[in-house]
């Protein structure tokens, strides 16, 4: 639980945010019928509260929402109407957390504890995503992170690492890009500073998640609409879940949306279905968030 | 004969002794030779008949599984399971004892499944490490939440039971996914019946011609809770699959429609088959597909057998799969030495049928212990059945055991060992009609209808054909041979009146005896208004 | 009754009687070339081949010709083929199927496999596997009960029949062979002894007449289509769902053919293909009313 310390420094206070989401798929041919599931829900938890949400989609479907394994609020629908075009808009209003202050962390020896490694097991593995022989062959990094006093201190030192390495760039690489690749192109987005930064966390024993979410970008302004992210970064297990943002090298807190939590981008995507017929292209992904 | 239980320390750190090589227990004849109390008639008749007569009953039993189609696949092949004419005798205090422990294991296992894709108590409280049943092939955490309308999961089971050499039943392995073979347990008994009847006449064998109803009223029983008059099917991979006579066989038997993945589709959270009248709605399938291939959306996305939007149509409690998706986590090699300590924790009760003693490779104590004499170990894959993958100690080359070593060290994870256990023998016709003994286990079958577990009385009696060998899989070469359970000496016979004509019968029936328990009178007067009905005039 | 179930009935039909009548066809043919040297044996060969949609390169001689009409077990327009996927259908119907049914299918399957095409007299061995298929046929008709199953068998195979009886006039006999070919068609048509019966010549214009238009015989097409109207009239009263877009088709072809406005001095062929045609709209819409509501599907991410 991300527990924010000192909830009086109002500088650092929440925002109430209206996040529209608006994504799809067009296809090359009519398809007459798909299945699919959304993840686009911001959760209420650790301090975030969603105050509505609605989902529309076109053609018109019938929805059946679900929890997931991992907490995540699940959308599905199904489409038996012959289409061409799929659309999906979320909107959501959301109030997020005011900063978070860290208190102090907890030790190596408390990570290396039988039931802390059982109970986080999940998040330290290896997955198609992430890769924890990512640093086979630097030693000095990782003797690095092994050297540090704490944990915490060791996390700082990923998100230095994974900086200096990778350089924020769009379309170098896609969906389906891994930690691994992203490391070896030293380029990537959101998704690949988190898988790979997940990589380095989880090879030093540090559980750590990937988290989907929205970013709002700009400093606060009420009424004013701007293009947002749908982003993703990092939460690892310090005596608690702490929030990391890689790709911004920023505090996580009232800027942030939390929308789902799990292993990897595969456990989180906010579209995914299949459908009958031949080729399909992304309509791309829009979000404008607004303050309020 | 007394049952030996065994005193063994079940599960994780199983004791580490050598075990000193047994003969193995035979289940006919006693050590001197002469046959067990019970199986003197079994043993007269079959050695009237000579070996010249047993081949030539051998030729009838194979003409008629040949005239009847009953085959199972191997490979691109068809062939009938080879089944011997000797049946195997289990007394009425041995099945009693099986009984209850299969009934016991399963309402442990239907606990620990229904926790884990719950809340997960038993993974918080340390019972069975939680990285051991995440890192399971079986696991599927689509399936999480989702809730079977009458809580089963495990609709129908098949626990693989062994009797080691003091005579005692222990549990080999579970098998909670889609264990096939019932179909040749009714057809053993139907073939033994035909081309040797004269064995049957000393002896009153409980029949298990009733499963596919009892299987029939489960499955309905497991039925979304709005559906009055529910439509199942049996969902099969297709003809090519090894168990498709079965799949077809228990279709046939329950008057139900056998489909395919592309004859069901799903619309909204229901799901229907295709017919020559137009769609159908179906409420509960028995499904024989792996989980994996169920559902393109959640699991493999290039399965053509599955159905697409089925899990979601089961998770809004439109239809009820069975068994359940993700019932493999229970009966993963690896979980299983936590069995016994399910039981305990969940009933309270100490297990009635105890494990074979199995180690945990991942533990590097006991590894190290396993590795230094794997010769004479099995070494199973933790996630695969049918025996597949199977590494026999002693008469595995040295090739094997060294691939099996780097298997293990490679992914400790996917394997367990467990010592050599000489399993039990019955006589057997070999080929020149003679009798020899030969390795047996018991797949007893059960069904949960969500009040009561069935357990069919008789089971699959596989039997491991070559000389010595301990692998009784089919698929594997393996056969079978009809297991007869032997009904109660002195049970008052309360059903026969009801079977004989009108004439005999007092009417009014004498009122039932008082029941403290009000819903199963409710049912008695259920059933005792057909009995009624049956005696009519037509009678 | 399911939709697959019904498709494979039907498939069963067509392919029963695809192998039975083309094995008829190819006996009769090589008989033909045989007996009759008037046309170079390529170009007879190349008859047959274009008759049934089969490529016409290499293939020279009668034997090349039963090697190449008997087939491989993939490609369903040669007779090892049909028989294959005859057998395929019957398998997934196997429960429902008479053991007779199968046996004879299998051991038309295995004659083939054993190499029918390169025995020593072609002609005696394909009898042996029509003999097969005859008895497919008669267990159906003498063991099948009238229901459902039965009838999408005999829509598919009268439909079948259409198209195979149009592929035997396809070949042009009279023109080809004058003296022996008309006779030779009927034969293939097994129509010999019907015809002679009616006492007309046999001129190639009277044989495609008779075996159009014919109200007697029954695999003239006119009274498949009569059949193939039934069969859909017997599903109707089964009560499958909607048939009666299938229903005004073949009950259209049997009318025509039935009421045909011609002079005895009228040639027929127009309505050969007229017929084919038909019967293959039929089939494709039993297809979509009763086997694929929803097309194949692949899906795709």
């Amino acid at each position: 639980m991300t527990v924010p310390l000192h909830p009086s420094d109002s500088s650092l206070g929440g925002r109430r945010l209206h996040i529209q989401h608006r994504t799809g798929y067009r296809y090359a041919d009519v398809v007459d019928a798909s299945f699919n599931e959304v993840r686009m829900t911001p959760l209420s938890t650790d301090g975030q509260l969603l105050l509505s949400h609605t989902l529309d989609i076109q053609p018109s479907a019938s929805i059946q929402p679900y929890t997931d394994y991992w907490g995540a609020l699940v959308e599905a629908f199904d489409v038996h109407v012959p289409h061409r075009l799929l659309e999906v808009v979320s909107i959501s209003t959301v109030d997020t957390p005011r900063l978070p202050v860290w208190g102090p962390g907890g030790t190596w020896e408390e990570l290396a504890d039988p039931v802390t490694l059982d109970a986080q097991s999940e998040f330290l593995m290896s997955t198609p995503y992430v890769d924890l022989d990512l640093l086979d062959g630097r030693a000095a990094i990782r003797d690095e992170m092994r050297d540090q006093a704490s944990p915490g201190e060791a996390a700082s030192v990923a998100i230095a690492r994974v900086r200096e390495r990778l350089s924020y760039e769009t379309g170098a690489t896609d969906v389906s890009t891994t930690a691994h690749q992203a490391w070896e192109s030293q380029r990537g987005v959101c998704q690949d500073f988190t898988h790979t930064t997940l990589s380095v966390l989880r090879a030093a024993g540090i559980p750590a998640r990937y988290v989907s979410g929205y970013l709002h970008t700009e400093e606060p302004a009420v009424g004013r609409t701007v293009v947002g992210e749908s982003h993703a970064w990092v939460e690892y297990w310090d005596a608690g879940w702490r929030a990391l943002d890689p790709t911004n090298d920023r505090a996580v807190g009232s800027a942030h949306v939390t929308v789902a939590r799990g292993r990897d981008y595969a456990d989180v995507p906010p579209l995914k279905g299949i459908y009958a017929g031949g080729q399909s292209e992304g309509l791309g992904v829009t979000v404008e968030i607004t303050q309020l | 004969m007394p049952l030996v239980t065994l005193v063994q320390n079940p599960g994780k750190g199983a004791t580490v002794t050598a075990v000193p090589t047994m003969a193995p227990f035979d289940e006919m004849l006693l050590p001197d030779g002469r046959p067990r109390p019970d199986h003197g008639a079994i043993v007269e008749t079959l050695s009237g008949l000579g070996p010249s007569g047993l081949v030539e009953r051998a030729r009838q039993r194979d003409a008629y599984l040949d005239r009847h189609g009953i085959t199972f696949t191997l490979g691109e092949r068809e062939r009938p399971l080879p089944m011997d004419l000797v049946p195997r005798l289990i007394t009425a205090h041995e099945w009693r004892h099986i009984e209850s422990g299969v009934v016991q294991r399963l309402h442990a296992l239907e606990a620990f499944l229904s926790d884990i894709y719950n809340d997960g108590e038993i993974l918080r409280e340390g019972l069975v490490p939680r990285s051991l049943v995440t890192t399971s092939t079986h696991f599927h955490r689509q399936a999480w939440g989702l809730i079977p309308p009458n809580g089963v999961r495990i609709h129908v089971s098949g626990i693989d039971l062994i009797r080691d050499e003091q005579g005692a039943f222990r549990v080999l392995e579970d098998n909670l996914r889609n264990p096939s073979g019932v179909s040749y347990v009714l057809e053993n008994r139907r073939t033994l019946a035909h081309v040797l009847p004269e064995v049957f006449a000393h002896h009153r064998v409980r029949p298990v011609n009733e499963y596919p109803e009892r299987l029939l009223a489960a499955l309905r029983s497991a039925a979304p809770l709005d559906v009055a008059d529910p439509t199942v099917v049996v969902l099969t991979p297709g003809v090519h699959n090894s168990a498709h006579y079965e799949h077809a066989f228990l279709a046939r038997h329950m008057g139900v429609e056998l489909v395919e993945g592309r004859d069901l589709y799903c619309r909204d959270n229901t799901v229907w088959m295709r017919t020559t009248s137009g769609p159908e709605p179906v409420h509960v399938i028995y499904r024989r597909i792996d989980d994996d291939f169920l559902d393109p959306v959640h699991l493999r996305p290039d399965s053509v057998l599955g159905v697409p939007g089925i899990i979601n149509s089961a998770r809004a409690g439109r239809v009820t799969i069975a068994n359940a998706i993700g019932n493999g986590v229970a009966d993963d090699k690896a979980v299983y030495p936590y069995v016994p300590a399910m039981i305990e924790y969940s009933l309270g009760e100490q297990p009635i049928l105890p494990n074979v003693d199995t180690y945990d490779l991942s533990d590097p104590d006991e590894r190290a212990w396993v590795l230094e004499r794997l010769e004479r170990m099995v070494v199973k894959p933790s996630d695969a059945s049918g025996g597949y993958g199977l590494v026999m100690g002693p008469s595995a080359t040295d090739e094997q055991l060294a691939k099996a070593r780097r298997d293990i060290l490679e992914n400790p994870r996917d394997w367990i060992a467990q010592p050599v256990v000489t399993f039990s023998t019955c006589p057997t016709i070999v080929e020149d009609g003679s009798m020899a003994p030969r390795h047996v286990d018991l797949r007893p079958f059960a069904v949960n209808d969500g009040s009561s577990v069935f357990v069919l009385p008789g089971g699959l009696s596989r039997v491991a054909l070559p000389e010595g060998s301990l692998v009784v899989n089919s698929s594997q070469g393996g056969g079978s041979k009809d297991t007869w359970v032997l009904g109660e000496a002195h049970v008052p016979d309360v059903e026969t009146p009801v079977e004989a004509t009108g004439s005999s019968v007092p009417w009014p029936p004498p009122p039932a005896p008082e029941r403290v328990n009000a819903p199963d009178m409710h049912d008695d007067r259920i059933i005792q208004q057909e009995r009624q009905q049956q005696q009519g005039p037509s009678c | 009754m399911l939709s697959r179930i019904a498709e494979s009935y039907f498939w069963l039909g067509r392919y029963v009687e695809r192998a039975e009548a083309t094995v008829r066809l190819l006996s009769e043919h090589h008989q033909l070339l045989i007996e009759d040297q008037s046309v170079p044996d390529g170009l007879g060969c190349a008859a047959l081949l274009e008759s049934l949609s089969m490529p016409t390169i290499d293939v020279q001689t009668p034997r090349a010709l039963v090697r190449a009409v008997v087939g491989s077990e993939l490609d369903p327009s040669t007779i090892a083929g049909a028989v294959s996927a005859a057998r395929a259908n019957a398998r997934a119907i196997r429960e429902s199927l008479s053991q007779d049914t199968f046996e004879a299918l299998n051991s038309a399957h295995l004659a083939l496999s054993r190499g029918v095409a390169f025995a020593a007299s072609p002609g005696v061995a394909l009898h042996g596997v029509l003999e097969r298929l005859l008895v497919v046929n008669g267990v159906i008709d003498w063991v099948m009960p009238r229901d459902e199953a039965y009838h999408f068998l005999v829509l598919g195979r009268e439909l079948e029949r259409i198209d195979m009886v149009g592929r035997i006039l396809a070949i042009r006999h009279d023109l080809l062979w004058p003296s022996s070919g008309p006779a030779a068609a009927l034969r293939a048509a097994g129509a010999l002894s019907a015809y002679l019966r009616t006492g007309h010549p046999i001129t190639g214009a009277e044989v495609r007449r008779f075996l159009v238009l014919d109200p007697a015989f029954p695999r003239s097409m006119r009274c498949c289509a009569a059949d193939a109207e039934e069969a859909v009239r017997g599903l109707q009263r089964q009560g499958v769902s909607d048939s009666s877009l299938l229903l005004r088709e073949v009950g259209m072809l049997r009318s025509e053919l039935e009421y045909a406005r011609l002079s005895p001095a009228d040639d027929v062929s127009a309505f050969i293909d007229e017929s084919r045609e038909a019967a293959r709209r039929a089939a494709d819409e039993a297809t979509r009313s009763f086997f694929r509501q929803h097309g194949t599907i692949v899906w795709s991410h």
